[in-house]
């Protein structure tokens, strides 16, 4: 397709609100836009971070989700118990592909599903028993755990449950930390209240567990903050680190252990990926331990060499020396990768709508393959996001919030890009139209996507599903006839 | 390092040296773990019978559970309607996790909305939500119906969805004649299978309840089908082949068939097949209503039964040779049509194939989870076999199930030395795999962990799964499978003996050492 | 009255974050700058204007405060 201008970028925005009611339309017309570089503050031009209209197809989750899901479910040493009805829990197990090196069961338990599954006494007579009682079953099954950690589920906040006492009394009897964690599914408006609130419980329950412990630090101690480890990312990243001379002594959250993140208050910089999921506490960090943080990106090797040379800025020679050596030591392997695949992908457009760095953070590994983002969305993000994605973006390129089925598929329709990037619940419908799509939560059962070594992935991930010769399929040869001799007949 | 012709994904990426060596120092110098004995005898320890002892005591915690809440099973229950949008009244996370759910299953699209409840809905109740929810709904979606089922917010605060649909009309947000049905589906009472059941009540109650006048049983000579919580794609369109081969006039009520399984051919078809409205109003005059799961179904039967005056045949589910051969006759009985040549030709292609395979089954001791029709649907199958099935795990388990499933095993001497374990989880299913090993785990894509820890004990202790059931994740298509009629059968002893031939290779294949019985032919 | 942090932003400026609002942004004026007296009114570079009650200057940043919307522009 040909560059959109602003006025047609506007004018196709126009055209797929006529279908909405009034009410719908006014409000979906604010978290839609075209993007405009020369605007500073996205507030201006796009509204995030509200409630999602009813009744239409948002693809949104809960506060449970941010929380249980993201946040905490990739402790690998904590039991996450799902507390309330027993779906939340099968629903959010295994499908992130958080990582994590451990025995499960014994040491490790991001796989296993712990729930109350809350029967309708519980409801009435409330669940705190039943807690309490669990939390000692849980001991008496899994000695070796590290602590515990209850996710509420709706109910669990409308029934007048006091999880928090219950928590502060068996902590005490069983000698181990219990965090009680608010993430109802009806706070917020997405999962980015889980987030926060998942945060709050860690600043509460675990920051400053060790403030008066001794810790043999280095001048190089890091920490990797907001890397859930899918398909082993934060390996992936770790590595580099380690490789450039830096002391990583916590993973925030994938692969991560309470212990790491007792000890992250000791280190020099914290380092933080996913912003919208863990700045909050990175800030607290910084005003409570004087800790700075930085954003960094880690997909592709342009913006990781950026990211290498940012991070080494903040330490000494050495370090800045370590940064370029493994630069350099990469190189050559990524120019092979980018010599083989982007003659395959140049020049092709992208769309993207996903959780709450990846619509920015992978601009550049696109652009590194020679690929174009031509549309970006979130389902969860602030305006914070959008002020930094105005200005990955080009201009006149769409940018939407809290995207509806119906208007994604429409932009698509009328922008045919050859790669969509978002989640399995728009996947298949892409697959029915014909348009070559990359799961960008899980990456799409590969990984891993961060770091050099998940550069290589990533670009083989992307050539295999824009280039596969199934997409050539979808039309049968006796209708493509048809439609050339209809062609004909109308000429 | 990766290297651009031999780029590595996770596997075997984090196998490599550099990778294992980070690992391993992660481990050792942040995570403050415990030691390599400890963890050893702690694992060692969970595979005993003490441990199981103290797993089974346990009364507020559920560990792995092999099921999953209502709104699920009652999402699924509308999808089954000819263009209905499911819609559900309730936090807006939940309908994501239930599409998810369907479309790692299907892999599929999966088209629900919500109303999107937030703090202030549980304050002042979501009624206001239901009325934009529906407005919106009716304006976007080109549905000729939406069912509307409940999540547990809803539950607990006691939402009044009748009386909100009813205001919806009055206050003009949706037309007044628009079909409505609903059906309240709290996420703490039973499981997805009641979902289903009280979503279909919901349905054809709407449909039926106020126009029974002038309806006569028998007088459209058709025979109503009631699929219930049913994944597999193949059973819809088996049954219907049966009925077609046997010349009989059926309804089937609720049929996703055609809505899972889209051609990807340039366009996206939000809704395709399904039951028509005119076809649920025409039910009650049908003859009767078979219901293939007939334990899940106590509510939907009531209705059929109270209400269009049908009276149910007492029958199993349609699994195996003799439950089939059931099933057929008591549609010969009800219709007066015959069974046919091309069915009894089916059942002899059937009972051949057992002959077949009889040999690597007989014997074999296999361990079940999942739902309870489909276990006794299984169990049927196994008994046909001369396989023993050893323990069962119905998470969602009834007392109509436990009866059933007693009088079945007691029928036959490969069934009488089988467990039944109602309401357990699949850790108490891990335990029992280590202290009384089967052969085989047969259940969903749930089952693999336990594959995973039996092995870690030791290769000679490793409990196989065998993926039938719901959900299936981890394994691409099967759910375009048939587990009902004599073709169901077919696609069940395919599975189960190739299983069997599968583990016998993997545990022959090593030369000059157990190379024998590493055979050719078999 | 609302949370908000100040803090160092990396050009040496100092930067206003109020997370309720999702609001960050550079402090392109701050009314009292001693080390007795900080704070009063500050201008964001978005235009938008805000009061802390004046405190010493703070030994260390960032910092949480209160603030009082005076204007603000979104």
């Amino acid at each position: 397709m040909t560059e959109l201008t602003r006025e047609a970028a506007q004018a196709l925005i126009e055209e797929v609100l006529e279908v909405y009611p009034e009410k719908a339309k006014k409000d979906r017309a604010k978290h839609l836009m075209v993007n405009d570089k020369t605007i500073e503050q996205s507030k201006k031009c796009i509204t995030s971070n509200r409630k999602s209209v009813p009744g239409v197809m948002t693809q949104r989750g809960c506060a449970y989700a941010g929380s249980k899901g993201v946040v905490w479910g990739p402790i690998k040493d904590i039991i996450d118990i799902s507390h309330g009805p027993v779906g939340c829990g099968a629903y959010s197990r295994g499908g992130r592909r958080n990582y994590y090196a451990g025995t499960s069961g014994v040491d490790s338990f991001c796989d296993i599903n712990f729930t109350s599954d809350f029967q309708e006494k519980d409801i009435v007579f409330g669940g705190d028993k039943k807690l309490a009682k669990l939390i000692d079953e849980l001991e008496g099954l899994f000695p070796l755990s590290k602590g515990i950690s209850v996710q509420s589920e709706c109910p669990v906040g409308l029934i007048g449950d006091d999880i928090e006492a219950v928590s502060k009394k068996k902590a005490a009897e069983i000698g181990k930390t219990i965090i009680p964690v608010r993430c109802e599914g009806f706070r917020g408006v997405s999962q980015s209240l889980g987030h926060h609130i998942a945060n709050d419980a860690v600043r509460d329950w675990i920051i400053s567990n060790r403030d008066d412990q001794a810790f043999e630090s280095t001048p190089y101690d890091v920490a990797i903050l907001g890397d859930y480890n899918i398909g082993g990312d934060a390996w992936a990243s770790r590595i580099l680190l380690e490789e450039m001379g830096l002391r990583v002594v916590a993973q925030w959250s994938g692969d991560g252990t309470l212990a790491e993140m007792e000890n992250t208050p000791k280190v020099k910089l914290n380092l933080l990926h996913c912003y919208r999921s863990m700045n909050y506490i990175a800030r607290h960090m910084e005003e409570k331990y004087g800790i700075p943080w930085l954003e960094y990106n880690f997909f592709g090797p342009s913006k990781i060499a950026e990211s290498l040379r940012d991070i080494a800025s903040h330490f000494d020679d050495t370090i800045k020396e370590g940064a370029e050596r493994v630069i350099e030591k990469y190189t050559p392997a990524m120019n092979a990768i980018i010599a083989k695949y982007k003659p395959r992908l140049q020049g092709k457009k992208v769309m993207l709508y996903v959780g709450g760095l990846r619509p920015r953070h992978t601009i550049g590994a696109y652009e590194d393959l020679g690929m174009e983002v031509i549309g970006a969305g979130y389902e969860f993000a602030h305006n914070d996001d959008y002020d930094r994605t105005m200005k990955e973006m080009k201009d006149a390129t769409l940018i939407y919030d809290d995207v509806t089925g119906y208007e994604f598929e429409e932009f698509v329709r009328k922008l045919k890009p050859d790669l969509i990037g978002s989640g399995i619940k728009e996947k298949y419908a892409f697959h029915k139209m014909g348009v070559p799509f990359r799961q960008l939560h899980s990456w799409d059962y590969s990984g891993p996507y961060h770091g050099f070594d998940g550069f290589a992935v990533f670009a083989r991930d992307m050539d295999m599903t824009v280039n596969n010769p199934c997409w050539g399929m979808l039309k049968a040869p006796w209708l493509k006839e048809e439609a050339s001799a209809d062609d004909l007949k109308a000429a | 390092m990766q290297t651009v012709e031999d780029t590595k994904p996770c596997f075997p990426l984090f196998n490599e040296p550099e990778y294992r060596e980070l690992i391993k120092n992660k481990r050792e110098q942040f995570e403050e773990t415990i030691s390599k004995e400890k963890i050893a005898e702690t694992f060692a320890w969970t595979t005993t019978q003490e441990y199981q002892d103290l797993n089974f005591k346990r009364e507020a915690l559920t560990i792995n559970p092999a099921k999953v809440c209502q709104p699920l099973g009652g999402a699924l229950c509308g999808m089954g309607f000819e263009k209905t949008m499911v819609y559900i009244h309730g936090s807006q996370g939940c309908v994501a996790y239930f599409r998810t759910y369907f479309n790692r299953h299907f892999k599929e699209p999966i088209a629900f909305i919500a109303d999107s409840m937030t703090e202030d809905a549980a304050v002042f109740g979501g009624q206001k939500n239901v009325h934009e929810g529906l407005q919106n709904a009716t304006k976007l979606y080109d549905a000729k119906m939406i069912a509307v089922c409940t999540t547990c917010i809803a539950e607990v605060i006691g939402d009044d969805l009748g009386a909100f649909i009813g205001n919806a009309r009055k206050e003009g947000h949706v037309e007044k004649d628009f079909p409505i049905p609903y059906a309240n589906t709290p996420s703490f009472v039973g499981s997805h299978i009641t979902g289903w059941d009280n979503m279909f009540e919901g349905i054809v109650s709407y449909f039926t309840q106020t126009t029974m006048d002038g309806k006569v049983v028998g007088s459209n000579k058709k025979i109503n089908i009631v699929p219930g919580f049913e994944t597999y794609l193949g059973n819809y369109r088996v049954i219907k082949r049966m009925l077609k081969e046997m010349d009989v006039d059926y309804t089937f009520l609720c049929d996703p068939e055609e809505v899972l399984d889209t051609p990807a051919n340039g366009e996206y078809q939000m809704y395709a097949g399904g039951t028509t409205i005119d076809e649920v109003k025409d039910a009650p005059n049908a003859i009767t209503t078979l219901m293939l799961q007939p334990t899940s179904l106590e509510k939907s039967k009531k209705f059929i039964e109270g209400t269009w005056n049908h009276e149910v045949p007492k029958l199993n589910i349609p699994m195996g040779v003799e439950w089939t051969d059931e099933f057929l006759m008591k549609v010969s009985e009800v219709t007066g049509k015959p069974i046919p040549e091309s069915l009894l030709k089916e059942r002899g292609r059937l009972v051949d194939m057992m002959t077949d395979s009889h040999a690597w089954l007989h014997g074999k001791k296999m361990a079940l989870f999942g739902d309870p029709d489909f276990l006794l649907g299984l169990t049927k199958v196994l008994l046909e076999l001369g396989v023993e099935p050893t323990h069962i795990v119905c998470n969602n388990s009834n007392k109509r199930w436990e009866k059933a499933m007693k009088k079945l095993l007691e029928s036959s001497p490969y069934g009488v030395h089988a467990k039944l374990y109602p309401g357990c989880d699949l850790w108490h299913m891990r335990s029992l795999c280590f202290t009384d090993k089967p052969d085989f785990i047969v259940g969903s894509t749930y089952g693999k962990t336990i594959q995973r820890d039996t092995l870690y004990k030791g290769p000679e202790f490793e409990v196989p799964l065998i993926r039938l059931g719901f959900p299936i994740f981890d394994r691409h298509h099967l759910h375009r499978m048939t587990t009902l009629g004599y073709e169901g059968g077919m696609y069940l002893v395919t599975t189960l003996t190739n299983a069997v031939l599968e583990r016998l290779d993997e545990k022959t294949k090593f030369m000059n050492h157990t190379d024998y019985n590493f055979d050719i032919v078999r | 009255m609302a949370n908000i942090m100040v803090r160092k932003a990396a050009d040496g400026g100092l930067s206003f974050y109020l997370p309720k609002r999702d609001i960050e942004d550079r402090i392109t004026s701050i009314e009292f700058d001693t080390p007795e007296k900080w704070g009063g009114e500050i201008r964001l570079g978005n235009g938008g204007v805000y009061f802390i009650d004046p405190i010493p200057a703070p030994a260390r940043l960032p910092i949480s405060l209160r603030a009082r919307r005076v204007d603000c522009v979104e």
